[in-house]
């Protein structure tokens, strides 16, 4: 195998090339090039690693992953190569990429020679390359290496000819004393491996999602007769109030005055017709944004022609509001060589009167200010009224609060159109703000509130038991999702204060493996007999396929094993019952 | 004036859409002619800067992005003549409260679900989850008057199975999911008057975790996160519905703020350390910054586990995780993802053909942040071609003689 970069041909060690397959993700070429580094015994010398991508892999073709990729290996101090077939076409622009080419001649052209950081084009070839690393080449240090080998190995026969023979048996004793300790560890684990392999199964319940629907007859002081069979659960609720509460709320006044400046400055009309104009005052100039200007004054333009126009000059001024209404203002301050046209001149004419501005105009300043309106005030106390009803929830609660402090009780408000209340709204506000020049004003509500509250732990009794009465056979109720809990209120009597209401609650269900009805001994052996003999990776496929079973685990011994033991009494079921946390 | 400047017969006819952001307005024009692939070509793409706060919008105090845009429309059409068909707008999570709210109903086992059935349980199911989602709106927004802008029926289920068509069959349970979005109608009415104001009525609201379901083509299931400047947002999305979505108040202005604070620097120094640390130009100590971003972009993936279980995701091997905004150009997080989710597949980055409907021959859209444009105007394009991925919410709307796919 041959390697050229930057067209010259280079050698690289096998030992230093790390084969990276498509399936390889990052932390795979990491364990690749950690067992490299753990290979080589100088670690203050790492020598340089090769990733070999013998395919378009993501980790080079993705500049986001290659960048994980350089950041990853470069924590470790790894200085690092890519090498890539000659099939591949071209690669991203990358930079930092030390890049080798395998096999193959590079047709690059001459002037990219000396770039190899710039995206590189390749020769089509064989998208099957067998690709056969390098054998035969060997590194002058290698040679080296060699020879040294060599030297020793004659220098030891030379020291055993000479060394007297009883050293060399006890070192021969020693030898053989190693071999047997090394032979009978190894026998040892062998005969442990074949005479007490065995599995072992963990598997997690199956786990689902359960909900409950029911109506809740809520009442003050006594229940209503039964005539309804779905109102069965019945809950007291008391009626509290929270009187003279103040809220404040601002409104932004609606009246709008243009109180800006309108800009001027001077133009350049220009007259190619063959005969004379006069322009009355308040001509309007348009610009191509379609501002107006007017003039002041009357305007004589003298006749010319096309060869010899004639010239005036004149002061105009920014009319208030554009074509559409929206305030001139600051857009008025125009440049200068702004080009205007006069929209009132006939259509014959247009083309033959024309203007430029000669200078920068100025003036031109856009302020607005906010009054406050009659229609405000009526508007204001009706936008007050409904603050004070989105509100109303967040303040009963918060009355409900300070209640359930003092009285060390666990009420929660019944959240719902018809059970919260506001009585007594009175609102207060500055007199005579009519006409005010004020971009706000601020309006005082008080009233009193009332609503009703519910015991929060009689009311996850109810729902707990429910969910527990509904579960599906042999299951568990794992966890009950009360901060998710919705209801509505669908019947009210407002006379009794009995009021009927649906809750739907949901929870997290667990298959039971443990102490339930179900013989489990059978279930386990059923699960084990599915597995029998059959390989680690079908056998993990087949249990999460059980209706039973929501994950699953295998370990074998001897580690190495990848098929499950055969003798069904080695297999050995273990149940955890932990299921993730649940928000 | 617009209107009139940009409705000549000439003109090459094209789709405006607008993204509008916390910080600026992104706008995108596209070509209403298809290729052979049924690719829209992107004619131009501008971001609109600007400094408008919530109440702002809410009030609908748009003169200087009026201008802005008039401005620049004006440039692009004096470059090339367009007449504007449809101006859709997409809206981020911040400005809509949304949920998914399943309801069970008991039916006769005996007796198959009829036409007079289904509608009976859709149309109660619809109003419950309409109401309940309103109200969850009205504590977000602290706001009674609120707008229904997106309606879909999920799924439906006979006893615990999921069914496309009902009808004819027979079960003793019936469960239907809906999914609910409100917004304020402050809000909706002041984009009306926006794109009213700069000449173009709005056609369509587009919802940010809608529009990028349409990502997930396939029916594997798709973990979809954007971590923009202000926020990051997962969405899971399987064969171009949305299954759930949540939105994490981690965004990369934190990995900024950590920059500033490690490094004592101005914000605007920070954010341009982190520009170049993404195209591996290191300002400081390359491992101090690595450290720095590892440490915070840690943070996001621990937030991301936890929405992961909360998703009931248990194992992430049939999923695929796509990234889109700013964020996901900085390497950590792709590394972290591919490193702590315990991902098989790999984690990509959401690039313009993951958009079957639109093509770039321009090169337009270089900056990750504009990706959520164009999940709009592929949402927009989808449901245009009328594609089977929008069938079955239409044949159910029929059924429940709702007004239209969104209610606007």
């Amino acid at each position: 195998m041959k390697f050229k970069k930057n067209n010259k041909k280079i050698k690289i060690l096998d030992k230093h090339i790390i084969k990276v397959p498509q399936d390889f993700r990052l932390p795979d070429i990491l364990n690749e090039v950690k067992k490299f580094r753990e290979s080589n015994p100088n670690l203050h010398a790492l020598p340089k690693v090769y990733l070999f991508f013998d395919v378009k892999h993501i980790n080079i073709f993705s500049t986001i992953h290659y960048q994980v990729l350089f950041r990853s290996l470069k924590d470790l101090n790894q200085d690092f190569g890519v090498i890539l077939p000659n099939f591949i076409d071209s690669i991203p622009s990358i930079k930092n990429l030390d890049l080798v080419y395998a096999d193959g001649e590079m047709p690059v052209p001459e002037s990219k020679q000396n770039s190899p950081k710039q995206d590189l084009v390749f020769k089509k070839g064989s998208e099957n390359a067998k690709v056969q690393l390098n054998a035969d080449i060997k590194t002058p240090q290698e040679e080296e290496l060699e020879m040294y080998k060599e030297s020793l190995s004659n220098i030891k026969q030379q020291a055993q000819k000479v060394l007297p023979s009883h050293q060399i048996q006890n070192r021969g004793f020693k030898k053989i004393l190693t071999i047997c300790t090394v032979l009978s560890l190894v026998g040892f684990f062998t005969i442990a491996a074949f005479a007490f392999p065995n599995t072992t199964l963990t598997i997690v319940p199956k786990i689902s999602s359960i909900e409950q629907v029911l109506n809740i007859h809520l009442y003050q002081d006594k229940p209503s007769e039964i005539n309804e069979s779905s109102s069965l659960n019945k809950l007291k609720v008391y009626n509290f109030t929270v009187p003279q509460i103040q809220t404040n709320v601002r409104f932004v006044s609606t009246g709008v005055n243009n109180i800006g400046t309108n800009a001027k400055g001077k133009v350049k009309i220009t007259n190619t017709a063959p005969k004379p104009f006069n322009l009355v005052p308040f001509t309007r100039f348009q610009t191509e944004d379609g501002l107006i200007f007017r003039s002041q004054d009357f305007i004589y333009l003298e006749a010319a022609t096309p060869a010899n126009p004639t010239f005036q000059e004149v002061e105009v001024m920014a009319d208030a509001f554009d074509l559409v209404g929206v305030g001139v203002g600051q857009r008025g301050n125009l440049k200068l060589d702004t080009k205007l046209t006069l929209p009132g001149l006939k259509e014959s004419s247009k083309n033959l009167i024309s203007a430029q501005t000669l200078e920068d105009f100025t003036g031109g300043t856009t302020k607005i200010e906010k009054f406050v309106k009659d229609t405000d005030l009526v508007a204001a106390s009706e936008f007050a009224q409904k603050e004070l009803r989105v509100k109303l929830a967040g303040m009963l609660a918060e009355g409900l609060d300070q209640k359930n402090q003092t009285t060390k009780e666990d009420l929660v408000l019944l959240e719902s159109p018809e059970t919260m209340n506001v009585n007594n709204i009175k609102l207060e506000m500055d007199n005579n703000l009519i006409g005010q020049k004020l971009h706000s004003f601020q309006i005082k509500v008080s009233a009193d509130l009332n609503g009703y509250a519910y015991s929060k732990s009689s009311v996850e009794n109810i729902l707990r038991s429910k969910l527990l009465s509904n579960l599906d056979p042999h299951n568990t109720l794992k966890n009950v999702d009360f901060k998710n809990l919705n209801y509505k209120v669908f019947k009210t009597d407002s006379e009794l204060g009995t009021f009927d209401a649906t809750f739907v609650i949901t929870g997290l269900q667990q298959a039971q493996l443990s102490g339930s009805t179900m013989d489990v001994q059978k279930v386990f052996n059923q699960l084990k007999l599915s597995v029998l003999g059959q390989p680690t990776d079908m056998a993990l496929e087949i249990l999460k396929e059980n209706p039973l079973v929501e994950t699953a685990e295998i370990k074998s011994f001897p580690a190495w094993k990848s098929n499950i033991t055969n003798n069904i009494n080695n297999l050995k079921v273990i149940v955890n019952e932990s299921i993730p946390r649940q928000s | 004036m617009l209107k009139n400047l940009f409705s000549k017969t000439t003109e090459i006819d094209t789709f405006l859409i607008l993204d509008f952001a916390q910080n600026n307005l992104k706008m995108l024009l596209v070509s209403s002619k298809y290729n052979s692939q049924f690719e829209h070509f992107i004619l131009a793409h501008e971001v609109v800067k600007h400094e408008l706060t919530l109440q702002q919008i809410l009030e609908g105090e748009f003169e200087s992005i009026r201008q802005e845009i008039t401005k620049r429309l004006t440039k692009l059409y004096k470059k090339s003549a367009f007449n504007i068909v449809s101006c859709i707008c997409g809206l981020d999570d911040a400005f809509f409260e949304s949920s998914f709210y399943t309801s069970s109903f008991q039916t006769n086992p005996t007796e198959s679900i009829d036409m007079g059935t289904l509608q009976n349980i859709l149309q109660q199911s619809h109003s419950k989850t309409r109401l309940s989602v309103m109200k969850k709106a009205q504590q977000k927004f602290k706001d009674a008057n609120l707008k229904l802008i997106q309606s879909d029926l999920i799924d439906i289920r006979l006893d615990n199975k999921s069914v496309t068509n009902p009808l004819g069959l027979k079960a003793a349970s019936v469960s239907v999911i809906f999914f609910n979005a409100f917004c304020q109608e402050k809000l909706y009415d002041s984009l009306t008057k926006l794109t009213s104001y700069i000449g173009f009525p709005l056609s369509q609201i587009y919802l940010q975790p809608v529009a990028q379901s349409l990502i997930s083509q396939t029916n594997q299931k798709a973990l979809i996160i954007e971590l923009s400047h202000s926020k990051t947002s997962i969405t899971l999305a399987k064969s171009g519905r949305l299954l759930k979505s949540k939105t994490l108040n981690f965004s990369t202005q934190n990995v900024i703020n950590e920059y500033a604070n490690r490094f004592t620097l101005t914000q605007d120094q920070a954010f341009d350390m982190l520009i170049n640390y993404c195209n591996d130009k290191f300002e400081k100590e390359y491992r101090d910054i690595r450290k720095a971003t590892l440490i915070t972009i840690n943070k996001l993936i621990q937030e991301l586990k936890q929405t992961i279980i909360e998703f009931k995701i248990f194992d992430m091997k049939d999923t695929q995780i796509y990234i889109m905004g700013g964020g996901s150009y900085i390497p950590e997080v792709t590394e972290l993802l591919e490193e702590e989710l315990n991902n098989y597949g790999c984690t990509q980055l959401c690039t313009i053909k993951h958009f079957k409907y639109l093509s770039d021959p321009q090169d337009l859209i270089k900056d990750p942040g504009s990706i959520a444009l164009l999940a709009y105007a592929n949402k927009f394009l989808s449901d245009k071609n009328k594609n089977s991925e929008s069938a079955f919410s239409a044949n159910i709307n029929q059924i429940l003689r709702l007004t239209s796919h969104n209610e606007v």
